[in-house]
């Protein structure tokens, strides 16, 4: 092993073939035996990545004929790092002392727990007394209230200090986020100072209007409102303490309305105004917000640190895992287990970490630990740090920076992905924004583009998103109908371009959408993930049909269904039913109560089902235009109740959940589709309809895009921007040059949001050099994604427009990369590039018109079965005793019955059921019958079943029987418990027992015990029917499998009544 | 004598009987799995009934091992997860001892020194063992008693036929089988020998075909390189598990149709054990008309009666959480109807302070709800509560055995109840009812006729021409081996190395379940069709299957290709074989909703006319509704609402609830309550408006809610004491019910707070929890409604009748019905702001905004227009620009927010019907 490299670092650019350098790396060290397949531990930034990865080394394997390695392979630790954990914690959870059964928490539990938790902190208590102020609030957008937004913050920043995993002390922290604070907040002055002179202003104006003016003068209702509220805040500033805390009020009093032209107000009142203005502006060089923000931080990371143990703790009792637990507990557990550590070690060869500029500390120091002691592993590292965009979920950078300082490097220097004209323009791009930081990439890729490697669309007017669509869809519909020609990638031919090698980029989610409907008018498809899963049609359908079952009684949703597009009425003649008659009346509800009517213990999902098939609904989507749409829908809402069923009651219950019927299924279903799940996803994305969709253009955001590739991409939105918003919360390192060491010089920076703006533009200042960089790897990422070609928006309207527009990406851009465009290219850093560019002077979009292509794609699936019903009867594979008892055809059977004996039935404690007593008496004929001798086996047969003084009757019962028998027939052998194997006349197969078949010189006799209470003669002829087609299909097979000799006879031996009832049989 | 020919599964016994059965009837010959084998065996010898205690002593066991290494684990957990860790040590113990032999104790643990962790895992699990008094598994137990039993017990023989091959067996069973035999005595039948081998060898494909390759050499490496993959074999990828049903379906319709000598029972469809897969090919292949033969299709049922305990114990400890008393009432175990259920469930969801049964209910009915809302219980009232409950639960006999288990589980916590005095211990009561779905038997009676279903983890149990084998992703096919917990494959080796203690590796499962799937695909003869979803149902990509990738290995497709043809890809749908044609016609689009304005003919404020032929009363609420939609004014009117269930939560319509109800106490006739007063009497004001409104903000998780929303009305409650004082109103009456007409149709309504200024002036006001601005925003436009309501009802009625009101509140209202100016104010607590629909009235009050006297204009014209029109049976649809409309004149359209129905059928904005161009 020594032979291999201690710790490589692979800076790798774009399109540099990292994933397979890291395939080929490992694969070539498992080939050469250096490392044991099971024993890679290779932690991936995807789950699909790992799954590729994993693909990938078998196959290399399975090539070189190494199928042991192949096999062994499936037990690697190739994963995500949370994967990874989540391994860790279950393969050592008694280690860790956690339950091993690692639940994931559910957003409900999350929720609750945290209620609770906050609860039982002092500080957190202490800090809800002032939600409001402390700018929390109710938000409309998002219906969250005060009280979640804090909740939501505080939970946010115990995650923070989660992945400190309590390396440094509370006091420490506190005391460091308080410096930064300082610092940032700049000079300060005397409080009362400042205080003094504010409230003489106020006093002055008061004393001078001491009424409210707003009536007095004639204003427009604008100017009026604000002297109206110049009176109200004055008042409320002249009460004696406000001023000593209330920073709002000081704020506003800042912002009081004075004279503007034109308005019949004093002169006086407003040199009283301004004056006021003049001393609360002063709230800058105040203390007290200073004060009062380091006090609010210290009391958050306080309430967080009290929160995070309790959080812990319930989480653990209840086996529950989140997210960041993977992580952080894993972490803990090697830390302070290093037994256990020692013992993974046994288990890990080498180690790869891919995407490596994407790691945050926590999970760093996790993998770290894997090899911090001795002896270490061979280890590769691959990332780029101008590829690191994933900061906002605490990853940092510097982590590779630094490392690519200690260790040797080895970057990757060739670029697969892009044509060598592109390349050329990416690589003077990287060069313009990184400088030393960027490594030109060669141009490897061995196809010839027959497309113009980059093309401006620009706008010199400022467009709305809708419009910036409709120019971008337009020139991707003119690039399909014109035929473009792309390189296949698979087919190693050039072939007419289609939807599927497009993708349009955004920064934000959103913007998505306006391209979706500008695609969609142009009759193109496209692949975007959408969210209103639950407010998609074919759901809202089978939710109401749900509800409908739940409760009849539900005219909502009677009247619903009725009324759209699986009823039949109209909502008109719905409604009249309903005024008229009392009910809606409808085909669709008809069904739907059948369906109500059956068991009421079914599940959800046995319910959905019930209405999926019933309303066949599968089918009727299949002809929606949409059905594809439809049907991925309709699968995911079956698969939400089946994890309903299968979610523990316990967290249920803990979110407010209770039973587990319908109702409680959609409140549930609801609430999970309005959260967003631990992980920070969205739960009500809908699903993609298909797999691959040649035809479609993708459509995703510039995060989404990293690791992805087409070759045409239009890269959009470029008027986004990445604006430091307060308060801005984040892990920082004091240090970065000890890696081992890392954690103890982590802290949770805090950016608070102050009530003066002036003072929260100088925190929003300190954040925008960290912006400004992360801007420009966002704009890397986004800009290599192209195989061909570049798309690129021009928003060279910005300048023009008034507001934040030096913060976008635009912006970013042409400052960094020192870009300009021309009417005929555009320049990079002095280079020119000759390019098409289009400029927009409009205002508006442009109209699409759909082009009227026919989809090549294939139909297959529900549209392509042919719907038949049914066959009738079917033929049992094997026949079971109890599907022969009803059949007829024995009544009338001529039988003889003879008494031998005179019964007995037995009491046994305990023992109700007749089929227990059954199986004794069963078991007392196959003992004794035919061997007297067998007496004192007996007693040990059944105890604790029968008291020793009910063994005599049965004894003496199976004598009876056997002497019965002796006196009729000669038996050679008798066959107890006899098994047999045959086929029946339509070929199902016959395998049972018989109780005894008694064997005589020359014929062969069937007997069966039988326990009925046959007391009357009726009965007896009732049971007697019922069993004769049963010992007749026996008495077949016996005589199939012994054709030696005749099968003569049947015998029904009621045992509690002492009769026989004896009956001819001959082979048909 | 019987011979058992024993197999790894019920699926492989069946086939394996068949096989037997078609050459031949037999007697004496028994084809089954150890569970029948034991069966047989305990048959063989004359022992006492078996009663194993080994769950009980291990539940004790598990607690007596000092510093075991699952404590900490098991001590953290709350009793789910106890439950659960319990039952994982228990498996191990037992495997350790399958392991351990027939001497049935764990031995040479000193061996194991090497590895400190793996001793002291053993050594705890021995412990326990010892702890538990060397109990015996309910597996081994049997054994133990059989092979201890003395020889003259025999009294039948058996030999038993095993393929070491096919079922792999523990040293116990080894032993059972070994006596078995040896008591025999007789030497096999070679026939049956033969028989079993061909069963374990299954069919083949005819030599040279693809298949036939597959069959033999998948997991292994062709000696002679790679060969052209023919027809035989197919790997198509579609989206997921209901297309590749769908595919699958349409494959053998079309199978059936080319081929006329083929038939369902010709062809086999392996499936992952996934029951989503069993689910979706019902619903398909039912639609198809194919029939399944072997399909596992049951679901588990509801725990009904643990259930409904549970909630039972929910509702009586404390505040009721709401769901879990909608979930009681709207059991089925309940004795009254569904639909009575429903409505009483949903009143609890929404909170109604009182729930009423209908009068003509059963007296036992009432009881029940008395019982169940009475409130909580302590412990005896609670044992004879919950006894008279049990009693009382719907007697539908198929709801018997749901009944039955309440009865139990009733029973179960009265004895816990017994045992421990001392206040009720709820949480351990409600760990004593663990709700158990129940798993339907799921008892297949395949047919003779019908595609045979195989699955995963079984063994095949037909052999068949064509095999469609579902699921074939990461982890199925071969099925991916989990690893155990306790134990890492490596100790599992040393373990066996030092002891000779052989658990089954995590490899060797894997090693089993690739012969397993060789031995599935030996169930086909002419061809094998492998589906591949390439999403699960939740739209998340899945990886193909690692045997893919192996087959890799064995085949070349000739063109280039991988082996997996995707079906969306134009081209590999052409590749791809066998697949049905197009269908001829195009699907049914659904019917298009359109928004047609209804016009019923007739009065709709007819509606619930009152008895007395008198029209019923329109609230300013109602009103309100009607003015954003007509519609949803109908449905409020009919009863139609969307009866949906939610958890607790603080919405603003509860905070307003209990905001009115502080207010009320604190500015009265009696006096408006100043700051002092306000600091002292709130807090009690406050706990009980919320004990009565929203009792669930006094639970300890709410405590955040709870602080905040106080500190909200704390401040509210101080400014309008100021506002109060400085305006120099008097309160004349608070909370008072007032009724009146507008335009000949009666209205009613409750006025927060009646105020008088002077002898000629009154206010009529109207607290609001919420904030100034789109209310300003409203009156400026002239489209406030609700205080103009209030003023109306005084000048053309007055306090409602029957409903008490102070003789000066009476007597005020009376003369400001003719005389005097009526204004009307709101406060709106969230800014504490006064917004005043009147002009000149103050003179400088701080924090109080006159908005002057047009603030209903607009409204009032409106309103009376709607009202009309619904006299005449007219319903306007709402368009899609309404919504925007009315936020811009301040009005918030939850009307049409909150009704899908309504949101359904509104007129596209640039498709304005006629009747509205003529309105403009
Ligand atoms: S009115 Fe009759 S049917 Fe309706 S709930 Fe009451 S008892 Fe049942």
């Amino acid at each position: 092993m020594s032979e291999l490299p201690m710790l490589t670092i692979h800076p790798a650019g774009a399109g540099s073939g990292k994933t397979y350098k890291i395939q080929k790396t490992l694969g070539e060290w498992v080939k050469e035996g250096k490392v044991a397949p099971e024993k890679i531990v290779a932690v991936t930034y995807t789950e699909t990545a790992a799954a590729e990865l994993v693909g990938r080394i078998r196959e290399e394997l399975v090539q070189e004929g190494m199928l042991d390695e192949a096999f062994r392979l499936e037990s690697a630790y190739i994963s995500t790092i949370h994967g990874f954990g989540r391994r860790i914690l279950q393969e050592f959870a008694f280690d860790a002392g956690i339950s091993p059964t690692l639940r994931k928490i559910s957003k409900d539990e999350e929720t609750m727990l945290a209620g609770k938790v906050l609860a039982g902190s002092p500080s957190a208590v202490g800090l809800m007394e002032t939600l409001e102020e402390d700018g929390y609030g109710f938000n409309f957008g998002t219906k969250a209230t005060a009280e979640d937004g804090f909740r939501k913050r505080l939970l946010n920043i115990t995650d923070q200090l989660r992945s400190l995993s309590g390396a440094t002390s509370p006091e420490w922290l506190e005391e460091r986020t308080g410096k930064k604070i300082a610092d940032v907040y700049g000079g300060i002055e005397d409080a009362e100072t400042l205080k003094a002179a504010l409230l003489r202003a106020v006093e002055n104006t008061l004393e001078a209007f001491p009424l409210d003016i707003s009536n007095t003068y004639d204003l427009k209702a604008g100017p009026k409102k604000k002297v109206w509220n110049n009176y109200r805040l004055l008042k409320r500033a002249s009460r004696s303490t406000t001023l000593d805390t209330d920073w709002k009020l000081w704020h506003k009093l800042s912002q009081l309305h004075f004279y503007k032209k034109d308005e019949p107000l004093p002169k006086d009142y407003n040199d009283h105004i301004v004056k006021v203005i003049a001393t609360a502006e002063r709230l800058v060089y105040h203390p007290g917000p200073l004060a009062d923000a380091q006090e609010h931080a210290a009391r958050l990371l306080r309430a967080a640190g009290e929160t995070l143990a309790g959080y812990e703790k319930e989480k653990g009792k209840r086996g529950l895992l989140d997210f960041m637990d993977m992580l952080s507990i894993s972490y803990r557990l090697f830390k302070e287990h290093p037994e256990v550590l020692a013992l993974f070690r046994r288990r890990m060869e080498c180690l790869v970490v891919d995407e490596f500029q994407d790691t945050s500390p926590l999970q760093f120091s996790l993998v770290w630990s894997l090899r911090k002691t001795e002896p270490t592993v061979p280890a590769i590292v691959v990332g780029d740090v101008k590829q690191a965009i994933m900061g906002f979920q605490n990853a940092d950078e510097r982590l590779l920076a630094e490392m690519s300082n200690k260790y040797p490097t080895s970057p990757l220097e060739g670029n697969w992905r892009s044509s060598p004209e592109l390349m050329r323009w990416i690589n003077q791009v990287g060069g313009a924004m990184f400088h030393e930081g960027y490594t030109a990439l060669e141009a490897k890729a061995e196809f010839r583009s027959t497309m113009k490697p980059l093309e401006i669309i620009a706008a010199a007017e400022p467009l709305k998103e809708a419009a910036w669509a409709s120019y971008t869809v337009n020139r991707i519909q003119e690039l399909i109908a014109t035929k473009q020609q792309v390189w296949d990638k698979k087919l190693n031919v050039h072939r007419d371009i289609r939807g599927g090698d497009i993708a349009i980029i955004c920064y934000k989610n959103k913007r998505l959408t306006f391209y979706a409907e500008a695609l969609r008018k142009a009759g193109i498809r496209c692949r975007l993930e959408e969210e209103g899963w639950l407010d998609s049609r074919i759901v809202q359908l089978a939710w109401h049909c749900l509800a409908y079952v739940a409760d009849p009684g539900d005219r909502h949703a009677a009247l619903y269904l009725a009324s759209t597009e699986l009823g039949t009425g109209s909502l008109q003649s719905a409604l009249t039913g309903l005024m008229e008659r009392g009910a809606v009346g409808d085909r669709i509800l008809e069904k739907l109560e059948g369906v109500a009517e059956r068991p009421k213990d079914r599940t959800v999902d046995a319910i959905l089902d019930d209405i999926v098939t019933t309303l066949d609904l599968y089918g009727t989507i299949a002809g929606w235009p949409d059905g594809a749409e439809a049907r991925a829908d309709l699968l995911k809402l079956q698969d939400e109740c089946i994890q309903f069923m299968t979610s523990s009651r316990e967290a249920l219950s803990s979110g407010g959940y209770y039973g587990s019927g319908i109702k409680t299924f959609l409140a549930w279903l609801k609430a999970k589709m309005e959260a967003t799940d631990s992980a920070g996803r969205e739960n009500n994305t809908r699903p993609s309809p298909s797999i691959i969709d040649e035809e479609a253009v993708q459509l995703m955001t510039w995060h989404k895009s990293k690791g992805g590739e087409w070759p045409v991409v239009a890269v959009c939105g470029m008027d986004d921007g990445e604006f430091p918003r307060l308060p801005n919360t984040k892990v920082d390192y004091d240090d970065f040059s000890d890696l081992d060491t890392i954690m103890d010089h982590a802290w949770v920076r805090i950016h608070p949001k102050f009530h003066s703006k002036e003072k929260s533009d100088t925190f929003v200042e300190d954040l925008k050099p960290e912006s400004h960089e992360n801007s420009k790897r966002l704009l890397y990422v986004a800009l290599t994604r192209a195989r061909e070609k570049v798309i690129l928006e021009w928003p060279e309207y910005l300048p023009k427009t008034k507001g934040k527009w030096q913060g976008t990406y635009w912006a970013e851009f042409c400052r960094a990369a020192k870009a300009e465009v021309t009417p005929t290219g555009m320049s990079i850093e002095g280079m020119e590039f000759s390019c098409p560019v289009s400029t927009i002077t409009l205002k508006t979009g442009i109209e699409i018109e759909a082009a009227s292509t026919e989809s090549s794609l294939p139909v297959f699936g529900r549209r392509a079965i042919r719907r038949s019903t049914m066959p009738e009867t079917l033929t049992p594979e094997a026949v079971r005793p109890s599907s022969l008892h009803n059949d007829s055809g024995a009544a009338g059977t001529p039988r003889e019955d003879i008494q031998y004996g005179n019964g007995f039935s037995i009491d046994i404690p305990g023992v109700d059921d007749p089929m227990e007593k059954g199986k004794i008496l069963h078991r007392a004929f196959e003992l004794l019958s035919g061997h007297p001798e067998r007496e004192e086996l007996l007693a040990g047969a059944f105890e604790g079943l029968l008291a020793p003084g009910q063994l005599k009757p049965v004894y003496e019962a199976v004598r009876a029987f056997d002497s019965w028998l002796g006196s009729r027939f000669t038996a050679i052998t008798r066959h107890a418990e006899l098994p047999l194997l045959a086929l029946d006349a339509s070929g199902s197969v016959v395998a049972g027992f018989t109780d005894l078949v008694v064997e005589t010189e020359d014929a062969l006799w069937i007997v069966d015990h039988k326990s009925d209470q046959v007391k009357t003669d009726e009965l007896l002829e009732e049971r007697f029917n019922i069993y004769l087609p049963q010992l007749r299909c026996y008495a077949d097979a016996l005589a199939a499998a012994r054709p030696d000799k005749p099968v003569k006879g049947l015998m029904l031996n009621w045992v509690s009544f002492g009769r026989v009832s004896v009956v001819q049989y001959s082979t048909k | 004598m019987i011979h058992f020919l024993l197999t790894p599964d019920a699926p492989s016994a069946m086939k394996l009987r068949r096989s037997l059965a078609e050459s031949g009837a037999l007697s004496g010959v028994i084809a089954g799995t150890w569970p029948e084998l034991m069966a047989q065996a305990e048959g063989c010898v004359v022992l006492p009934p078996t009663v194993t205690d080994w769950e009980e002593k291990l539940n004790m066991g598990v607690w007596n091992v000092p510093g075991a290494f699952w404590r900490r684990s098991l001590e953290a957990v709350l009793a789910e997860e106890k439950k659960s860790i319990t039952a994982l040590i228990g498996s191990h113990l037992a495997m350790l001892l399958e392991a351990a032999g027939t001497a049935g104790r764990i031995e040479g643990v000193d061996r194991l020194s090497a590895n400190p962790r793996l001793q002291k895992r053993v050594e705890d699990l021995a412990a326990l063992h010892e702890a538990m008094g060397h109990a015996l598994p309910p597996a081994l137990q049997p054994i133990d008693r059989i092979l201890k039993a003395s020889p003259e017990r025999t009294i039948r023989r058996m030999r038993v036929y095993h393929d070491e091959g096919w079922l792999s067996t523990d040293p116990w069973q080894n032993a059972l089988m070994g006596h078995l035999n040896g008591s025999a005595g007789e030497v096999e039948d070679p026939q049956l020998r033969k028989a079993l081998e061909k069963s374990v060898e299954g069919s083949r494909a005819p030599s040279g075909s693809s298949l036939r390759v597959m069959q033999e050499k998948l997991f292994t490496l062709p000696s002679e390189g790679k060969a052209l993959l023919d027809g035989s074999l197919q790997w198509l990828r579609v989206r997921d598990g209901v297309q590749e049903m769908e595919v699958a379906a349409g494959m053998m319709q079309e199978a059936v149709k080319q081929n006329p000598g083929l038939h369902y029972a010709d062809m086999a469809l392996l499936l992952p054990s996934d029951m989503a897969y069993s689910h979706a090919a019902r619903e398909v292949f039912t639609a198809a008309g194919i029939p399944l033969s072997g399909l596992r299709d049951a679901y588990d049922t509801r725990d009904l009666g643990g259930e409904a305990v549970l909630n039972l114990l929910y509702c009586l400890e404390d505040v009721p959480p709401a769901m879990a008393m909608a979930a009681l009432l709207s059991s089925p175990l309940m004795p009254w109807s569904t639909v009575e259920g429903n409505r009483l469930a949903q009143d609890a969801i929404d909170m109604r302070n009182t729930l009423k049964l209908c009068e003509a209910q059963g007296e036992k009915a009432h009881r029940m709800l008395e019982l169940v809302t009475g409130g909580p219980a302590d412990a005896d009232h609670l044992k004879a509560r919950m006894k008279e409950f049990a009693g009382m639960l719907d007697e539908a006999e198929e709801l018997k055995s749901h009944r039955e288990r309440a009865g139990q589980l009733r029973k179960a916590i009265a004895a816990e109840l017994t045992a421990s005095a001392g206040p009720v211990k709820w949480q351990e009561l409600r760990d004593i009812v663990q709700i158990t779905p129940q798993a339907a038997p799921a008892l297949p009676e395949p047919t003779r006729e019908g595609v045979a279903v195989f699955y995963e983890g079984q063994e095949p149990w037909r052999t068949v021409r064509q095999l469609y084998a579902a699921g074939c992703s990461a982890g199925h096919f071969p099925e991916a081996a989990s690893a155990s917990i306790i134990f890492t494959d490596e100790e599992l080796e040393e373990l066996k190395a030092a002891t000779g203690m052989d658990m089954e590796r995590a490899a060797v499962r894997g090693e089993r379940n690739r012969k397993r799937f060789r031995r599935q695909l030996t169930s086909a003869t002419e061809a094998a069709v492998f589906l591949v979803p390439g999403r699960d149902a939740q739209g998340k990509s899945l990886a193909p299957s690692s045997s893919i990738t192996f087959a890799e290995a064995l085949f070349e497709t000739g063109n280039g290709r991988g082996l997996v043809l995707t079906l969306e890809s134009s081209l590999e749908y052409n590749m791809a074989g066998g697949l049905p044609e197009k269908p001829g016609k195009e699907g049914v689009p659904p019917r298009e909703l359109v928004p047609e304005d209804l016009d019923f003919k007739k009065n709709l404020l007819e509606i619930g006319m009152q008895k007395d032929g008198t029209l019923k009363p329109e609230s300013p609420s109602r009103l309100d509704t009607l003015l954003v939609s007509p519609l949803a004014w109908l449905f409020e009117r009919l009863d139609i609402k969307a009866r949906e269930w939610a958890p607790e939560k603080l919405d603003p319509l509860k905070m307003g609830t209990v905001a009115h109800a502080v207010f009320e106490h604190l500015f009265t006739p009696e006096g408006i309550a100043g700051a002092e007063g306000i600091r002292n009497l709130l807090p009690e004001l406050y706990d009980n408006a919320v004990k009565k409104t929203c009792p669930f903000l006094l639970r300890r998780e709410w405590t955040v809610e709870r602080e905040n929303l106080m500190q909200g009305i704390l401040k509210a409650a101080l400014e309008w004491s100021e506002i109060l004082e400085a305006m120099q109103a008097r309160v004349v009456e608070t909370e008072i019910s007032l009724e009146g007409t507008l335009s000949g149709v009666p209205i009613h309504g409750n006025a927060d707070l009646l105020l008088k200024l002077d002898d000629n002036r009154m206010l009529v006001v109207d607290y609001k929890k919420s904030s100034s601005g789109s209310r300003e925003k409203r009156m400026n436009a002239g489209w406030d409604l609700q205080a103009e309501l209030y003023r109306t009802m005084i000048e053309t009625g007055g306090p409602e009748k029957e409903k008490k009101v102070s003789g000066e509140a009476a007597e005020v209202l009376a003369r400001f019905k003719s005389a005097g100016e009526i204004g009307t104010l709101y406060y709106l607590m969230n800014d504490q702001t006064a917004l005043a629909g009147t002009k000149g009235w103050f003179n400088s009050v701080s924090g109080l905004n006159e908005l002057g006297t047009a603030t209903s204009n607009a409204a009032w014209g409106k309103i009376q227009e709607q009202l009309e029109a619904l006299k005449k049976g007219l319903v306007t649809m709402n368009t899609t620009e309404d919504e925007k409309t009315f936020k811009n004149i301040g009005i918030t359209p939850y009307a049409i927010e909150n009704n899908p129905l309504v949101r359904l059928f509104m007129h596209n904005e640039t498709t304005p019907t006629e009747k509205e161009t003529v309105n403009e």
